[in-house]
Order: structure tokens, then C-alpha cells, then sequence
């Protein structure tokens, strides 16, 4: 095809035609090599995935089916069925896999996990984006160097401080730091540790994203007759709905699909234990029963995707388009 | 409308950085004054003190007979237009221009009304529920203007609110923003680092250096009466030409300017008129010529004036179709002080290195105002006619003009 055009002189540029004859080769392989990149992609999300789609499969297929042959067979022999799920939300019997309680369970640590350090955070950050006070510095450095404090450390002493609270004995008078909450077994105290080690980071992602935005912006609603509090409100928050959105999934994704912690705390209360505690007790259990394993897995992946799903849009959107010239 | 008074303000930071060094500035109500400057002379800091985003370390600001060092900005009754707009991104253009009025509990329909007429003014109206990232550069600026115009404040303060835009679009809005300003009569200070912007927008002008005023004054007088040789040489382009001579008193009791070898005879008024001069005889002392006191020897000139000629080479000549400038070499030594360094650095390197190189040698480049029937060529010869009513002069060491008894 190239040949030819090279060699048709019927367009009145004849002499411009010819030299743009090996470049048109060029741009062939250039597109196809340019595709490469795009392929291997495709190749790396197809591999990726492949595990997921093998159990969402496998959820939907007969015990019987599940244990004899792959879940590729579906393809020429699609036999699906529902009764896994029926199975793992039952409540019958002494061992039920119950998952519905134990869904509303991790909804109940990962929601308030989520939401109150953002909101704690978004105001620690401001402060140590756009206030002046002494010491700033230092309280920043300090509290970012926390996110260093390794988790598995604390978890008996925060055991300690759940199950007693904290006392402290000075000249023979005990002053009760923490006080005993009996907080053991709870998903409170599940999601009181998840804040807690959450914060760090989350002020850290914030001010890293406050301090980012344009001095003058903040100048010009100060002249304008904003205070701290509405520059705050109107200005910055809704100006990093990005950061609150991504550190938002992280920390959800993180809580949800967290283990250590939940059973830690929660671990011998079956009734407070969250998806993850829940599902690892059943594969010990039932470690044979691959069919309700795979049902039960999908459940505890459906709502982070969802979640992801619904606020990933953030990630694109550039909401400081327009504001000043670069 | 309030009058704006800078007493003796200092501005020093932390690390012992003096921005702004006992500046003294009375703006009368309704006036337009230009700060100018090379940047960081301090201009920039002299207005975000009178906004009351820098602390003011020493002196006394007042607005109106209120003093406002210490009064958030809000309370200080001004609003401010800068450089980069900073117009609120997720707001429309509406709720841009009312942000202010709405904090401040404005009443909803007194609220949508000034900001209509406001937009009406600015020609804004198709834009009101546009965000700023779908409106053009100028469309911005107006609405930064909006936002101040919103607010009827007592003093408007302008960062170099022109500077992002392009050529033609910036002297478009400069005619623009001079009109409102007169219109509103509305106090203003105005920053810019644009001569030409100074000059052709202020009602008086305070060129800035380091952080000290040099002078304040009508562009006119800014122009023809410099009162140093930095603001000789940042006004005015091209700037005023800068030269050492010599003054010599003649037998007969009148002045002339030696330059190298060739002799400028000062008509007696001038001389008069400059009570200091007279000090100077025997001695060095700047010249300052403007390219407009230049011209070709050859071709009549148009205005009358006491002449004198002075000889030398072409070295350069760009043609602009009303004028020509001519930059021609003469025997005298260049005057290269510190700011003559620092304003030629600006703009590049190289001028420096060239200006110091001809000093060396004692060779001084022109830059005159030719008529365009001037036929003269780079490399020629050329005797230029010299307004010599039209000269200034400077101290050799102070860069001070001499003018009253020295």
C-alpha cells in the first residue's frame, strides 16, 4: 500500500508526496509499536484479575461442580446457581455462617474508622497548612513521625488500656489517665484503634494538599472577610474533595479489609467479629467447603468496589482548573 | 473614599531583612498612586501592609484618620485585585463578585443587585454563572475586579493586576481600569514593575528601590525632573542617557559641559535656574540627556531651544516609522554607578560587561530620538544637535540631581 502511493503522481504536491512515502511507514510502525504498551496493559489487567473473576465464578457454581472440575468448565457447561449465597447468609444451625451480621459488623467499625479522622484530620491540617502559631513546625514533625509507630507493638498495650484504662501512681495518689471502659470484644474498640493510627497519615495527606493551594486564594477571601473557620468551610474543603476522596478510600479499603486489629480485639466475640475475622474462622471450619468460601469472599470484596467505583471519579477531576493563571 | 498615609513604615523580617525602609506616602482621596520598582524593591510588601496581610514592624499606616496596623483586613475597609486574580474556582462568577457581601450578612436582594450593576459595568453579565476556568484572561481580570468593586471600599490595592495578561489585551484594560478608577473616584494603589504602566495610569507615581522611595511625583515631573539618577534611568524608554562631563567656567562667567574633548556651552537660565551647578566648576558631573533632546545635526529640527552639537559614531539605528532611535558612541566616560548596574542587569548580562568595557576606554553610547528624515547609517559619523535647556545633572557620588544652592 505504501508502494503504491509513493508511486501514483496524480495529486498536484507530487514532489511533497514522495518524501511523505517512508515516513507514512514510519507512522505504521510507529502505530503498532505505540500499541504495544496499550496491549501489554490490557495482558497485565487480564492477569490481575483473573483470580477474582475464577472465585466470583466459582460462588455461583454447584458444590459438586466447584470440586471437581475448574471454573473455565462454565464456558462450555454454564450451570449457575444461587444456593451459595443462600448458604453463607443463613442463620440456621449452631455454626451459621451468618454474614449478613457479620457485613453490618464491618460497616459499623468501617464507617465511623473512615469518617472521623478525615474530620479530625481536615482540621488538624488546616491549621498546620494556614495558621500561624508557636511551635508549629514541631508539633507537625512530631505528629507525622507517629506514622512510624509500628502497629503490632501497641496492640497489648492498647489491649491493657481497653480491658483496665491507664493509671498512673504519683506520691501514693493514682490518677486515672483512661478509664477502664471495658472496651474488650467491642467494634469500638476496633475502630478507636483505626482512628488512632489513621490520623497520622491522614493529616499528613492533608496538609500536604492544603498547603498546596494558592496562597492568594486563601489572601484574597481574608481581604474579602473570611475567618479561619470560613476559609476553612468554604475554601478549602470543598477545593479538596481529591485529597478527602482519596484518603477517604484508602482508609475505608485499609478498615474493611483489615484483620490484625479485629481480632485482636473483637476475635473472641464471634457476635462483634467483622468479615474479615468471620471469614477467616469459617475456612478454618469449613476449610473444605470451597463453594461457600468463594460466596462468603465475594460479599467482603463487594463493597470496597463499590465504594471504589462510586467515588474513583475524584481521582480524575481537577477542581483548581481556572483559579489562578499558571 | 478615604485618603491612605504610609509614617515612616517599616517593614524588617524576622531574619533581619528590611523590605521597606521609613517610607513616608500621603495618597489623597480619590487619587491614583503607582508604586513602581525593579522587583524586589519592596513594592509588592508596601501594599500587602496597607491590606493587612504583612505586619507593619514600625511606623504608623493610617486610612482615612483610622490608623490600621493592627486591624485585620477585613476591618480595614479596602479590597484588593492580584496579580494571578485569585477568583475562587468552585464559585461562579456570581457568587465571586458577592463572596464578600454575602460574609457580610448583605441582605439577599441589595446582594444580587450590586453585583448585577457591577457585572453590568464590567460588561460581565453573559458570565455571571460561568466559573472562572471557562472565562478568557481578561474575562478574569474583569471579574477580579468585580469582586473589589463589589465591596464600594475606600481604597482599592492593585498587585500588578495586568501582568498575566498579553500585550494588546494589557493596554486595553489598563485604559480600562484608569476609566473605572476615575469613574468610582475611589482611592488606588497601584503596584507595578511596568514603567509604562506607571506612567501612563498614575496621577503620581513613587518609584521604589530597595525598599526606599526615590521620588513621588506627576509622571511629567517623574520624567523630566528625575531627582536621582536611578529614577532617571528606570523612567522613560528608551531611559535617560547618562554621561560624565566636566563643568567649566568660562572666562566670560558662562558655563560648558566637557564631554572628552568636545565642549557643551549651558545656556546662562539654566544655570540660573540650577543654583547648585555653580559649585561644580572644575568638577565632574553627570549629564543626563533625554533621546528626545537629541537629534540629527543635519535635518531641522522642529522644536526651538538653545543648541550645541556633539560628534560621533553610528553604531546602531532601529527605524519605528514615526522616530528612529540612534544609538551613537561619543568620547565620554559612561556613568556606571550601582543602580545603573542593577536596572542594566535586568534586562541582560551582557549590557553590563559592555557598559563596563566602555568605561574602561572612556566611551559613552547615546541613545537618541531622531527625526525619521534622518538618512544616517551604522558605522557613519554623526553630529548630533543638543537641546542644552533640556539637561540634568546629577552628583557624581550621591546620583543626587543638583538643582538649589548645593
Amino acid at each position: 500500500m505504501t508502494a503504491t502511493t509513493s508511486t501514483t503522481p496524480s495529486s498536484p504536491s507530487g514532489n511533497a508526496a514522495q518524501p511523505s512515502a517512508p515516513r507514512r511507514t514510519r507512522r505504521g510502525l510507529y502505530g503498532v509499536l505505540s500499541a504495544v504498551p496499550t496491549g501489554v496493559l490490557w495482558f497485565l489487567v487480564a492477569l490481575w484479575s483473573l483470580p477474582t473473576m475464577g472465585m466470583l465464578v466459582s460462588s455461583f457454581r454447584e458444590e459438586r461442580a466447584v470440586k471437581r472440575t475448574g471454573w473455565w468448565t462454565v464456558v462450555t457447561d454454564p450451570q449457575l446457581t444461587l444456593d451459595n449465597y443462600r448458604a453463607v447468609f443463613s442463620t440456621q444451625g449452631t455454626d451459621a455462617p451468618d454474614l449478613w451480621q457479620h457485613f453490618w459488623n464491618s460497616v459499623a467499625i468501617t464507617v465511623p474508622a473512615t469518617i472521623i479522622p478525615i474530620a479530625f484530620a481536615a482540621f488538624a491540617a488546616y491549621a498546620f497548612a494556614w495558621m500561624e502559631f508557636p511551635g508549629r513546625r514541631t508539633l507537625f514533625v512530631v505528629v507525622v513521625g507517629l506514622l512510624v509507630v509500628p502497629l503490632q507493638l501497641s496492640l497489648v498495650p492498647l489491649l491493657q488500656l481497653y480491658t483496665g484504662g491507664a493509671h498512673l501512681t504519683v506520691f501514693g495518689e493514682t490518677l486515672t489517665l483512661f478509664p477502664d471502659l471495658d472496651l474488650n470484644g467491642t467494634p469500638t474498640a476496633v475502630w478507636l484503634t483505626h482512628i488512632a493510627f489513621g490520623l497520622p497519615l491522614a493529616i499528613f495527606l492533608l496538609h500536604n494538599y492544603f498547603a498546596a493551594l494558592p496562597k492568594d486564594l486563601i489572601e484574597a477571601a481574608r481581604i474579602d472577610g473570611a475567618d479561619h473557620l470560613t476559609i476553612f468551610w468554604r475554601m478549602v474543603l470543598p477545593l479538596s474533595v481529591p485529597a478527602l476522596a482519596a484518603f477517604a478510600i484508602f482508609q475505608f479499603l485499609w478498615v474493611w479489609n483489615d484483620y490484625l486489629v479485629a481480632v485482636t480485639f473483637v476475635g473472641g466475640a464471634r457476635d462483634n467479629a467483622p468479615l474479615t475475622v468471620r471469614l477467616a474462622s469459617l475456612s478454618g471450619g469449613r476449610g473444605q467447603d470451597w463453594h461457600l468460601l468463594t460466596a462468603a469472599a465475594f460479599v467482603s470484596i463487594a463493597l470496597p468496589l463499590a465504594v471504589f467505583f462510586s467515588l474513583q471519579r475524584y481521582f480524575v477531576r481537577g477542581l483548581l482548573a481556572g483559579s489562578v493563571k499558571g | 473614599m478615604a485618603s491612605v498615609t504610609f509614617d515612616e513604615v517599616t517593614k524588617v523580617y524576622p531574619n533581619g531583612y528590611v523590605g521597606i525602609r521609613d517610607l513616608s506616602l500621603d495618597i489623597a482621596d480619590g487619587e491614583l498612586l503607582v508604586l513602581v520598582g525593579p522587583s524586589g524593591c519592596g513594592k509588592s510588601t508596601a501594599l500587602r501592609m496597607a491590606a493587612g496581610l504583612e505586619e507593619i514592624t514600625g511606623g504608623e499606616l493610617r486610612i482615612g484618620d483610622r490608623v490600621v496596623n493592627h486591624l485585620p483586613p477585613k476591618d480595614r475597609d479596602i479590597a484588593m485585585v492580584f496579580q494571578n486574580y485569585a477568583l475562587y474556582p468552585h464559585m461562579s462568577v456570581r457568587q465571586n463578585i458577592g463572596f464578600a457581601l454575602k460574609l457580610a450578612r448583605v441582605p439577599k436582594d441589595e446582594l444580587n443587585q450590586r453585583v448585577d450593576e457591577a457585572a453590568r459595568l464590567l460588561q460581565l453579565e453573559p458570565w455571571l454563572d460561568s466559573k472562572p476556568g471557562q472565562l478568557s484572561g481578561g474575562q478574569r481580570q474583569r471579574v477580579a475586579m468585580g469582586r473589589a468593586i463589589v465591596r464600594d471600599p475606600a481604597v482599592f490595592l492593585m498587585d500588578e493586576p495586568l501582568s498575566n495578561l498579553d500585550a494588546k489585551l494589557r493596554v486595553q484594560m489598563r485604559t480600562e481600569i484608569s476609566n473605572l478608577q476615575q469613574s468610582l473616584a475611589t482611592t488606588t494603589i497601584y503596584v507595578t514593575h511596568d514603567q509604562v504602566e506607571a506612567m501612563t495610569m498614575g496621577h503620581r507615581v513613587a518609584v521604589l528601590k530597595d525598599g526606599r522611595l526615590q521620588q513621588v511625583a506627576p509622571p511629567e515631573v517623574l520624567y523630566a525632573e528625575p531627582d536621582n539618577t536611578f529614577v532617571a534611568a528606570f523612567t522613560g524608554s528608551p531611559s535617560m542617557n547618562l554621561v560624565e562631563g566636566t563643568l567649566q567656567r568660562g572666562p566670560d562667567g558662562g558655563h560648558s559641559i566637557e564631554l572628552g574633548a568636545q565642549r557643551l556651552e549651558l545656556p546662562p537660565e539654566l544655570v540660573a535656574s540650577r543654583p547648585g551647578l555653580a559649585a561644580y566648576a572644575g568638577k565632574p558631573v553627570i549629564v543626563g540627556i533625554r533621546a528626545e533632546a537629541l537629534d540629527d545635526a543635519g535635518v531641522e529640527r522642529l522644536d526651538a531651544g538653545p543648541v550645541g552639537t556633539v560628534t560621533g559614531i553610528v553604531e546602531r539605528r532601529e527605524a519605528l516609522g514615526a522616530e528612529i532611535l540612534v544609538h551613537v558612541e561619543i568620547e565620554a566616560r559612561p556613568v556606571v554607578t550601582d543602580d545603573v548596574r542593577d536596572l542594566a542587569a535586568k534586562s541582560d548580562e551582557s549590557v553590563v560587561a559592555k557598559l563596563e568595557q566602555q568605561a574602561a576606554v572612556g566611551r559613552a553610547t547615546l541613545v537618541a530620538r531622531f527625526d525619521p528624515h534622518s538618512r544616517v547609517r551604522g558605522g557613519e559619523q554623526v553630529t548630533l544637535s543638543v537641546r542644552t535647556d533640556q539637561l540634568q545633572f546629577f552628583d557624581v557620588d550621591s546620583g543626587l540631581a543638583v538643582r538649589g544652592s548645593g
